[in-house]
């Protein structure tokens, strides 16, 4: 057993054991779960700071082939694990930061009926996560990215209850499956692209310069759509919003730390066919920056609290897709990487204030909460998301500014306005929550939701330090570390320095119009709850419209009018027909003896006739 | 002589033709199916004459006789009708039509 | 292996000529469909992946035509006689408290025998006869032991298929003649039939005649109308019969007799069947969407899958083989497990209306992860079997050409449509009153979902073992044709 393969399958282990326990002795004590909830996570997490250890020192690639997956013709997929940097990289923060999250979900869960299932399908979404990360070919890669998009369906509508918590499982995972197509069509037009045998990424990376260019095109687009599904950017942003239907943990897990940020990873390992491709990556880039910049302006008229958060993630993903765009790979990795903590931190803390106050989620009806440990804790975390300094979104939210403002300044300013309104609404709900007349005290929050919150305070504000810019004289060692097919950016020192304290100064001159506005004020009550902005610019609306209704109509179509109608009318008509002449000559059938001797004699006379005509000529 | 034989052999086959067609009373109908066998019989005997070969003669005695036993059986047949329908119009009895 | 044909047909004639009580009838039947997987399992085991053709047996029959008992086994045809062998006795150990009628599992006996036969045979006037000894009691059990207007269903699916089946009598005495013409000798062998030589426009003819039988039996656009009524009115038995085994059976029948026979012809009509074929996958799933009776849904479900299998025959090369080949086995699982769970279903709570159900995972989690999981392996998620194929397919497709792949790609969006939404309004929800006292699986219910279940995870997660058996036939044809190369 090696190690990849125990960090891999200790969450597998510990899902199927929990799903045993629940299915064949319900009365089973909670602890029982919680310990192997734990031990299965916590494995994986403890292997995975040892492989990312290993992979930043000692430079080594881990490798373990575990069996041959298929093996037909030309196709041959071998299931084998590979921690290289980047997956190492991705190990370190994914692994880790679930394993802070089971801790929290053991808190936040307590004494839920269904803790058990909870926790099985919460290994199996690690599991996936895992098997996604660490897949040498993109077809195993494939199966995790579905497997997570299938979990986060159960997870979404774990309060399966209320069928709407179901249907937002439900559009999530339509929503991925539609990038999946994507996605499995881009994999299946570069196999065949490929004349090399195996479908290795190593062996794909070799390959690639015998494509034709339109032909990489194509298959970078689709597999840009697939990112897309699973990072939730416009179009395919619509499920995001309404998965935060499920428990706040999942909320945490899910859609802060792991799943959605597979899209950027799947980009950055894909990172040497995009450098082949620049149209896309600058279609990339302009998706992420109008997802950035949507997100950003729907957030400032969302009320859920957990809502405003799925919006920020949608933003912080256009962040990444951004740096992505420009070719700065490990600079949205490291984005990714300080967005882990932080998102995770604002979902825990959000959660423990749900708990706290009776499952209020409406800022509105959560004014003036009195929670200085929970208030320190969100503040750090939005701070940390507006990127001020020294806080570590500051060094990777600034690597990303400056490779914009190097590439594409139309992108950059479309960034820089993101990054104010990120400012705006992120402190819009922390002063509307935290600084009001009024007054709420809600229950104490459970040392077991508190504890896990503290490590990732932390890193929020010191993982920063991994990786320090030249211009602060760091050495950038994770994205050295990396080394990913960067595309190296010049931004003279004086100019960023500049950049960065423009950026810091009206991030903070936007705090302090938040704070005039909303804090101890009832701005929040006179704000109007309908138009555009609030409605999401009608987006849902429109694929309503345009999507499921058309679907339904030509569901009705095709099965009533042609199935039924055309078809089935046209042979059940043919019948008809037979019937209909059937009974015609039934008639003439009356049953009285007179008319058949009739038709006899009509018969002989015919006959007669016939005999006479053809034989006329010998009389 | 042979043609005025056949002459009123066809009349009278055409005769119970009609006869058995247009009337709705059964034993008129009957009396025109033994009108058919006559006109057959005839026609026959009259052939038979003509060639000079009595084995159509027999046949037609032999026709003659099994007419005879039908009539026995039709009336018998006609008296049991009678007695269920009360009526001998066959418009009344359509069972072959099998609606009934 | 004619055992494997000739012990479902005797156990019926059996079971019919003794008298017995019912339990009896049941167990009987258990065991010999059980002697007749386990010969299918020793079968597997001894099949050689490398042989194509193998376990033949010749016995001269009807011999101064040409007609003969020729039966053996490849790779494409040991899946459906391994599904059929192991889905028999399933069926009666998940339906064991139900059905308490002889006719019943004689006719079902009578069913396995004829498609036995069917998937075995290669000489073509013992395959027709095959096809239809299982149309036979099929008809019977709609209409003796089906729902609603089953005599109306019952004689409108007879029609159908004898409509179908007359047109392949023909077509087959018609080569057997032409056979005799240039041969100067009767020949029903598939292997025989092969060398005949016919003008484009009879090869046409009777291309079209096998493929109205096959095409009604899958069924196809546009012959499809008889199936979603069939499969509301059949019987369970019948219905998970006719979606796992007989409609694959007419795919199979395509690969198997019509490839075989008219090579160059279908391969000239193949791109309208895979027209035909993408526009069912889609038409089928699409009309799903709309439907409110489960089975129905199902049906169209099945007919939507049957389609891709059909285009992944048709793209002509050995990934879309080896898919449709894979998919056709797995399909049936999955669609076995499900038409027995709407049993299971409908035994509890006697409806089988969507709109009716819900709250289902409150009262009875287990019988909701089995029906999610098998609905999930529908939908072909990945580490169930049905991933396996669909990714196989979808490659052939792609190979074929790529708008073709682009279309055969909308597979995995197309079952989502309608089994996401199914599930929500059956599982999910709160309970009402016909739900709220459901029962959860009991023992014997479990006893025969448990193994499909178990086989579609294996199928999905280690592929390779299985695809072996399959491979090595395919790739011989694949040679053999040279169709993996474009032209």
């Amino acid at each position: 057993m090696s190690t990849l393969t125990i960090l891999l399958f200790a969450p597998l282990l510990s899902a199927f054991l929990i799903f045993l326990i629940t299915v064949l002795y319900s009365q089973t004590k909670q602890y029982v779960y919680t310990f192997l909830a734990l031990m299965g996570s916590g494995l994986s997490a403890l292997l995975a700071l040892y492989v990312s250890y290993y992979s930043y020192f000692e430079k080594q690639v881990l490798v373990t082939h575990l069996f041959t997956w298929l093996n037909i013709g030309d196709f041959l997929i071998e299931v084998t694990l590979k921690a290289d940097a980047l997956s190492s990289f991705m190990l370190l923060f994914v692994a880790p930061v679930s394993f802070l999250i089971h801790v929290y979900a053991t808190g936040y869960m307590n004494n839920d009926k269904s803790y058990g299932r909870f926790f099985a399908y919460f290994n199996l979404f690690v599991f996936f996560m895992l098997l996604l990360v660490l897949a040498d070919n993109p077809i195993v890669m494939f199966i995790g990215w579905e497997g997570v998009g299938l979990v986060s369906y159960a997870l979404i509508g774990f309060y399966y209850e209320d069928v709407k918590n179901t249907y937002a499982g439900n559009k999530a995972f339509i929503v991925n499956r539609v990038g999946d197509f994507g996605f499995l069509s881009a994999l299946m037009l570069l196999f065949l692209s490929i004349p090399l045998g195996g479908f290795s990424f190593d062996n794909i990376f070799l390959g690639l310069w015998l494509i034709d260019s339109h032909r990489l095109t194509l298959i970078a687009f689709l597999l840009f759509v697939g990112a897309m599904g699973k990072s939730a950017q416009i179009p395919l942003f619509v499920w995001l919003p309404d998965a935060m239907a499920g428990p706040t943990p999942v909320s945490a897990l899910i859609h802060a730390a792991t799943m959605v940020t597979a899209g950027v990873y799947m980009v950055a390992r894909f990172a040497p066919l995009y450098n082949m491709t620049p149209d896309i990556l600058l279609l990339i880039a302009y998706v992420g920056a109008f997802s950035a910049l949507f997100a950003a302006i729907i957030a400032t008229r969302q009320y859920d609290i957990k809502k405003i958060l799925a919006y920020s993630t949608m933003s912080q993903l256009g962040f990444m897709f951004m740096a992505l765009g420009v070719g700065a790979y490990s600079t949205a990795l490291f984005h990714m990487f300080t967005h882990a903590f932080f998102k995770a931190l604002l979902f825990m803390a959000a959660g423990a204030i749900i708990v706290a106050y009776h499952h209020k989620q409406d800022i509105r009806e959560l004014r003036g909460i009195r929670a200085s440990g929970l208030f320190i804790l969100m503040l750090i975390a939005t701070l940390t998301i507006t990127a001020i300094p020294p806080f570590s979104a500051f060094f990777s939210k600034d690597a990303i500014m400056s490779a914009l403002y190097a590439g594409h300044i139309e992108i950059f300013a479309i960034a820089f306005v993101t990054s104010l309104l990120t400012a705006f609404y992120m402190f819009r709900m922390l002063f509307v929550l935290f600084f009001s007349k009024s007054e709420q005290r809600g229950q104490p929050t459970r040392k077991s939701m508190l504890y896990p919150m503290t490590p990732l305070t932390v890193l929020c504000i010191f993982a920063g330090l991994l990786n320090v810019p030249e211009i602060f004289s760091g050495n950038l060692s994770v994205s050295h570390w990396l080394h990913l097919a960067d595309q190296s950016f010049f931004v003279p020192h004086t100019q960023e320095m500049l950049l960065m304290s423009l950026n810091t100064f009206f991030t903070l001159a936007v705090i302090v119009y938040t704070y005039k506005k909303y804090a101890y004020t009832d701005a929040i009550e006179f704000e109007k709850s309908d138009g555009m902005i609030a409605n999401k610019f009608y987006i849902d609306a429109l694929y309503t419209k345009t999507v499921v209704t058309v679907l339904e109509k030509l569901s009705y179509f095709f099965d009533k009018k042609i199935s039924q109608l055309l078809i089935d009318g046209t042979i059940n008509s043919m019948a008809l027909v037979y019937l209909k002449v059937g009974n015609l000559f039934a008639r003439a059938e009356n049953g009285n003896v007179r008319f058949y001797a009739l038709y006899m004699l009509i018969g002989l006379v015919s006959g007669f006739v016939y005999l006479y005509w053809s034989l006329r000529s010998f009389l | 002589m042979l043609k005025g034989y056949m002459i009123l052999s066809i009349i009278l086959f055409s005769i119970g033709i009609v006869g058995l067609i247009s009337r709705r009373n059964i034993i008129v109908m009957y009396m025109s199916i033994e009108l058919l066998l006559n006109a057959v019989n005839l026609s026959l005997i009259a052939i038979s004459a003509d060639l000079a070969d009595s084995s159509a003669q027999v046949m037609s005695l032999i026709i003659i006789a099994i007419a005879a036993s039908e009539a026995a059986l039709f009336m018998s047949l006609f008296v049991v009708l009678f007695r269920n329908r009360a009526s001998l119009d066959v418009n009344l009895f359509t069972i072959l039509g099998g609606k009934e | 292996m004619s055992l494997l044909i000739f012990l479902p047909f005797i156990t019926a004639i059996f079971l019919f000529i003794v008298k017995m009580p019912i339990n009896a009838v049941k167990s009987i039947y258990v065991v010999s469909t059980l002697c007749v997987a386990s010969m299918a399992i020793y079968l597997y085991v001894h099949f050689d992946p490398n042989a194509s053709m193998q376990f033949i047996e010749n016995h001269s029959w009807i011999s101064q035509y040409g007609i003969n008992y020729s039966i053996g086994v490849d790779g494409v045809s040991l899946g459906i006689v391994m599904m059929n062998a192991l889905l028999m006795p399933l069926i009666a150990i998940g339906l064991y408290k139900q059905r308490d009628k002889k006719g019943y599992w004689i006719h079902l006996l009578f069913v396995q025998g004829g498609i036995m036969g069917a998937a075995l045979s290669l000489d073509l006037m013992l395959f027709y006869l095959f096809w239809e000894v299982m149309l036979l009691p099929i008809f019977f059990m709609i209409g003796l032991y089906g729902y609603g207007k089953s005599n109306f269903v019952a004689i409108k699916f007879n029609i159908y298929t004898i409509f179908g089946s007359l047109m392949m009598l023909v077509a087959i005495l018609y080569l057997a003649v032409s056979y005799k013409e240039q041969f100067g000798f009767y020949s029903f062998a598939l292997d025989d039939l092969k060398n005949l030589k016919l003008t484009t426009i009879e090869s046409l003819l009777v291309f079209s005649g096998f493929m109205m039988a096959f095409a009604i039996k899958i069924p196809i656009f546009p012959f499809h109308t008889w199936l979603s009524d069939t499969y509301r009115s059949a019987p369970t038995g019948i219905v998970i019969v006719m979606s796992s085994l007989m409609a694959k059976l007419g795919a199979y029948a395509i690969w198997r007799f019509l490839f075989t026979l008219f090579d160059k012809t279908s391969h000239q009509l193949a791109p309208y069947f895979i027209g035909i074929g993408l526009f069912g996958l889609i038409f089928f799933g699409i009309s799903a969407m709309n439907q409110t009776h489960l089975k129905r849904m199902f049906a169209l479900s099945s007919a939507s899958h049957l389609s891709l299998i059909v285009v992944g025959f048709f793209v002509y090369d050995i990934y879309g083989l080896v898919g449709s080949s894979y998919l056709i086995i797995s399909h049936a699982l999955s669609s076995a497990a499900l038409f027995l769970m709407l049993a299971m279903m409908y035994e509890r709570v006697q409806t089988y209306t969507i709109d009716t159900l819900g709250g289902i995972a409150k009262v009875a989690p287990v019988f909701a992860l089995f029906f999610a999981f098998f609905a999930l392996s529908i939908v072909g998620v990945p580490l169930t079997s049905g991933f396996v194929a669909e990714v196989l397919i979808i490659l052939g497709a792609f190979e074929y050409n790529i708008y073709i792949g682009f279309l055969a790609a909308t597979t995995v969006l197309i079952a989502m449509l309608f089994m996401f939404k199914m599930i929500s309004a059956v599982l999910y929800g709160d309970t009402n009153e016909r739900t709220k006292n459901f029962q959860d699986l009991r023992a014997h219910e479990l006893m025969a979902l448990i193994p499909l279940a178990l086989l579609i995870l294996a199928m999905g997660i280690f592929p390779n073992y299985f695809i072996k058996n399959i491979e090595p036939t395919a790739k011989t044809f694949a040679s053999n044709k040279e169709v993996s190369h474009h032209e």
